[in-house]
C-alpha cells in the first residue's frame, strides 16, 4: 500500500512534441484520506492527485511518473482510460499495445474519447465520486438507464480493432458548463482513427442493433407538438438478417421491444385498446427512425459499427471471401430494411391520466 | 526385483488421465491457428489422439504388468531396445523440462513478473520430486483429489463466464483453408494426447484384475477428459473472440472477464491454484516416467537415488530450453508437432506391428523367466 500510487484513470494526449504522447494518471492521494474516526473529512479537497508525463511511449511516459513519485503508479484498478480528441482522430492504435499486453491492466477497463483534451476531463468535477475513473465507471455501467451511451470496454475496444470489417466505436467523455463530467454521443473510428461522431439519438440507434438497449426512455411526439408521452423501455431483442439476391446486399433488422408507459402529459385515454395499440405502433416509429438515422450516418462515414459485414460472413462464408476486402466499397450501399415490434406492457401505476380534459 | 510397490485404483487412473490432458493445455490453449474453428480443431485432435491412446493400451494389454521399456526390451531385443527405451526417457525428460517451463512462464508473466524464473522451476521440480519418490499410487491418489477440484473450477467458471459468451464468435464454422486445420488439430493432438505416452509407464501397475479393462478404461476417460476440455475451449472462444488471436494466456484472458453483479470478479487468482495442480500432476507422471526407466534401463533395486540427478537435469533443461517466450511458442505450434511424431506413434505403432507379426509375448510363462 505504501510503496503503490492507485490509479483510477488514464488520460492520453498528443504531446506537445511531436511523435510524443502525453500521459495524465489520476491517482488516489492516500495522505489525504483521514483514517476514519479521526473526526472531519478533508474539507472540499478530494483526496486525488493528477500527474503528467510526456514520453516517446505508454511505458515510458509511466516510468517517468518515478522522476517525483515516490510510490510506483499501479494499474490494476484503474477505471477508464481515455483518450484525447486528437490523438484519437491521428489514430489509437499506436498507443493501445500497452494495455493489451500489460498484465496489470484489466480488459473490463472502459475506453473513452474526450471532447477536446483527456487531461482536461481529469481536472473536471466527477458529481458525487472522489475520482472521475470511478464516476466514469458506475455511469457506464448503468447506461441502461437511457440506453444513449454505448459501453465500450478495452475488450470490446480490441475486438473491433482486430477485425476487418466491424469499425471500433467508443463514448464521448466532456466537461460540461458547470464543470462536471458527463458522457454523451459515441465516437466513431475507421480502423484505428476517430472520423465522426453519433448523437446520444444515433447511439441508441446502434444500441438498439447491437441487442444492447435494455432500458431508457422513448418520448412519443403526439400530432399536437404540446402533446408527448413517455415509454419506458423494458427490454429489447434484435436480430439481424443479411440476404443477398441478385448480387445486392440486404440487411433485414428485426426489433422487439417491450415497454411500459411511463408518463403522459396529455389528458387522452389510453385505457382502451385500440388507443393503446397506438402508443406501440407510435413507438415502434422511433425506434426505426433511430436506427435508420444511426445506419445513415455509418454510411456517411463507411465504418460498419453494426457488425454488419461478419453477419454476412457468418451467413456466406464462401462469398464472403470475395467481399472482405472490399468491404468499404459494399457498405454504403447496403439496404437496410428495419422491422420493429413494439409491446406496451404496463401502465404503472395509474390507468387514466388525472389531468383534465 | 519391483521398483515399484504401489498399485493404482481405476478412479486414480482415470483422474490422473484427465488431469494429465487438461494439464499444460489449459494455459496455452495450442492449435489456435485454426481461429474461431478451434473447436473443430479440437474435435479432429481428439479423435486422433484416441487413436493414440488405442496403441498404447493395446501395447499396454499385450504385455500386461510391463512398462514400456520392458516392452521395448520385449520387441526390439536387449541392445535396439535399450537404445529406444534411452530415447523415450529422454523425451520423457525434455517433456517434463517443457510442462514446468509452461508453468514458470505462466505464473512470472501474470502473478509475479519481479520473481526470478528459476524460483518457479526449482520449487515446482521439487514438488515433483517428492510425489515421484512417493511412488505412483500416492501421484494416482493426489489425482483423485486434484482432478475433481479442477473440474468443478471449470464448470464453474464457464457457468460465471456465460454472460460475457457469444456464440456468434465461433461462426461460421468450416470457414478454414484445409491445410490450416490439419496443422492445427495435429499441435491439438500431439500437445495433450500424445503425450499420454507416458501413461505405458503407469499403465503396468493397475490393479492386476484391471488389466483388461485398461483400453475401454483409458478410451472413455480421454473422452470424458477432452468434453470437459472441450467446454473450456468453446468457453474461451465465445467470451474472447478474435481477440484470442493476440493474447499469450486465452483462457487466463478469459477467466479476468468474469464479472457477476461487481462481486464475484477477479476470481482469476482463485483459479491459477487449479491450474497449479493440475501442472504439478502432469509434470510428475512423465518425471516418473524417466525416473522409473532410468531405473529399468540400469537394473538399480530402487529407483530413489535417481530422483534428484534427473531433477537437476530437468531444472537446468528448462530453464536453457528457451531464451524467451516466443520461442517456446514457435516450438509449441512449428516444431513440437513434427518433433514428437516418432515418440508418439512412430515408434509404438511399429512396436505392435512387431509384437502382432511376432505373436509376442509367445507365453505367459515365458514372459515372466524374461523378467528375471
Amino acid at each position: 500500500m505504501e510503496t503503490l500510487a492507485f490509479v483510477t484513470t488514464i488520460g492520453i494526449d498528443k504531446a506537445e512534441e511531436p511523435g510524443k504522447v502525453e500521459l495524465t494518471l489520476q491517482t488516489v492521494d492516500t495522505t489525504k484520506i483521514s483514517p476514519p474516526g479521526s473526526g472531519g473529512g478533508g474539507g472540499d479537497d478530494k483526496p486525488v492527485l493528477n500527474l503528467k508525463k510526456t514520453g516517446n511511449t505508454v511505458f515510458e511516459a509511466i516510468r517517468k511518473f518515478n522522476y517525483e513519485s515516490s510510490r510506483r503508479p499501479f494499474f490494476p484498478h484503474s477505471q477508464a482510460l481515455i483518450y484525447g480528441e486528437e490523438i484519437a482522430r491521428e489514430g489509437v492504435g499506436k498507443y493501445i499495445d500497452f494495455f493489451e499486453r500489460d498484465p496489470e491492466i484489466r480488459r473490463n477497463i472502459y475506453v473513452l474519447v474526450a471532447k477536446g483534451e483527456a487531461s482536461k476531463i481529469l481536472e473536471g468535477q466527477p458529481p458525487l465520486e472522489y475520482t472521475v475513473g470511478v464516476s466514469i465507471n458506475r455511469v457506464l455501467d448503468k447506461y441502461s438507464t437511457t440506453s444513449q451511451i454505448i459501453p465500450i470496454t478495452l475488450h470490446d475496444f480490441l475486438g473491433r480493432l482486430l477485425s476487418k470489417t466491424t469499425a471500433p466505436v467508443a463514448p464521448i467523455v466532456l466537461v460540461n458548463k458547470e464543470k462536471n463530467i458527463t458522457l454523451a454521443g459515441t465516437a466513431v473510428f475507421k480502423e484505428d482513427k476517430m472520423i465522426g461522431e453519433l448523437t446520444p439519438r444515433e447511439t441508441r440507434g446502434l444500441l438498439w442493433v447491437l441487442n444492447k438497449a435494455k432500458g431508457g426512455i422513448i418520448t412519443l411526439e403526439l400530432p399536437n407538438p404540446n402533446e408527448k408521452i413517455s415509454i419506458e423501455v423494458i427490454n429489447s431483442q434484435c436480430k439481424i438478417i443479411p440476404e443477398i439476391k441478385d448480387n445486392k446486399l440486404k440487411i433485414t433488422v428485426e426489433i422487439r421491444e417491450e415497454g411500459n408507459l411511463g408518463e403522459q402529459n396529455t389528458p387522452e385515454d389510453f385505457s382502451n385498446e385500440k388507443s393503446w395499440d397506438s402508443l406501440n405502433k407510435l413507438t415502434a416509429g422511433v425506434i426505426r427512425s433511430e436506427v435508420l438515422a444511426a445506419f445513415k450516418k455509418a454510411q456517411e462515414f463507411n465504418a460498419d459499427i453494426f457488425g454488419f459485414g461478419e453477419a454476412f460472413h457468418r451467413k456466406y462464408p464462401a462469398v464472403w471471401r470475395e467481399i472482405e476486402d472490399d468491404w468499404d466499397n459494399y457498405f454504403p450501399f447496403l439496404e437496410l430494411t428495419v422491422k420493429v415490434e413494439s409491446t406496451i406492457r404496463e401502465s404503472g401505476l395509474a390507468i387514466k391520466s388525472a389531468m383534465p380534459k | 526385483m519391483k521398483l515399484e510397490g504401489g498399485q493404482i485404483s481405476t478412479s486414480g487412473l482415470s483422474f490422473l488421465l484427465i488431469c494429465y490432458i487438461f494439464g499444460s493445455t489449459i494455459i496455452i490453449i495450442p492449435g489456435r491457428e485454426a481461429e474461431h474453428n478451434i473447436w473443430l480443431a479440437y474435435i479432429a485432435g481428439m479423435t486422433e489422439g484416441l487413436i493414440f491412446a488405442f496403441i498404447y493400451t493395446t501395447l499396454a494389454q499385450r504385455f500386461p504388468q510391463k512398462t514400456l521399456i520392458e516392452i521395448n526390451d520385449l520387441i526390439y531385443g536387449p541392445i535396439l531396445g535399450k537404445l529406444i527405451s534411452l530415447s523415450y526417457i529422454l523425451y520423457f525428460l525434455q517433456l517434463t523440462a517443457l510442462i514446468l517451463r509452461d508453468f514458470g512462464d505462466f505464473f512470472r508473466g501474470v502473478l509475479m513478473p519481479e520473481t526470478p524464473l528459476v524460483v518457479f522451476i526449482l520449487f515446482s521440480a521439487l514438488l515433483g520430486a517428492s510425489a515421484v519418490r512417493n511412488g505412483i499410487e500416492v501421484i494416482a491418489r493426489c489425482s483423485i483429489i486434484i482432478g475433481p477440484l479442477a473440474i468443478v473450477t471449470s464448470i464453474l467458471v464457464t457457468l460465471m463466464l456465460l454472460p460475457q459468451m457469444k456464440i456468434t464468435n465461433i461462426l461460421p464454422i468450416g470457414d478454414i483453408p484445409l491445410k490450416d486445420f490439419i496443422k492445427a488439430s495435429h499441435t491439438v493432438a500431439s500437445v495433450p494426447f500424445g503425450e499420454t505416452i507416458a501413461f505405458l509407464m503407469v499403465f503396468a501397475f493397475m490393479e492386476k484384475e484391471k488389466v483388461k479393462n485398461i483400453r475401454k478404461l483409458t478410451l472413455l476417460t480421454i473422452i470424458l477428459g477432452s468434453i470437459f476440455l472441450l467446454i473450456n475451449i468453446f468457453q474461451t472462444a465465445c467470451t474472447l473472440g478474435k481477440t484470442a488471436q493476440i493474447t499469450l494466456y486465452p483462457t487466463f484472458t478469459a477467466i479476468r472477464l468474469i464479472n457477476i453483479g461487481d462481486v464475484f470478479t477477479r476470481l482469476e487468482a482463485l483459479v491459477i491454484f487449479a491450474f497449479l495442480g493440475l501442472g504439478f500432476l502432469k509434470l510428475t507422471v512423465s518425471y516418473y516416467g524417466a525416473t522409473l526407466g532410468m531405473a529399468q534401463i540400469l537394473k538399480l533395486r530402487s529407483y530413489l537415488p535417481l530422483v534428484l540427478p534427473l531433477g537437476v537435469i530437468i531444472v537446468v533443461t528448462s530453464i536453457l530450453h528457451f531464451e524467451n517466450t516466443i520461442e517456446n511458442i514457435v516450438w509449441t505450434s512449428d516444431i513440437y508437432p513434427y518433433y514428437s511424431i516418432p515418440f508418439q506413434i512412430g515408434i509404438p505403432l511399429l512396436s505392435l506391428l512387431i509384437a502382432m507379426v511376432r505373436k509376442l509375448p509367445k507365453q505367459k510363462t515365458g514372459s515372466k523367466q524374461q523378467q528375471k
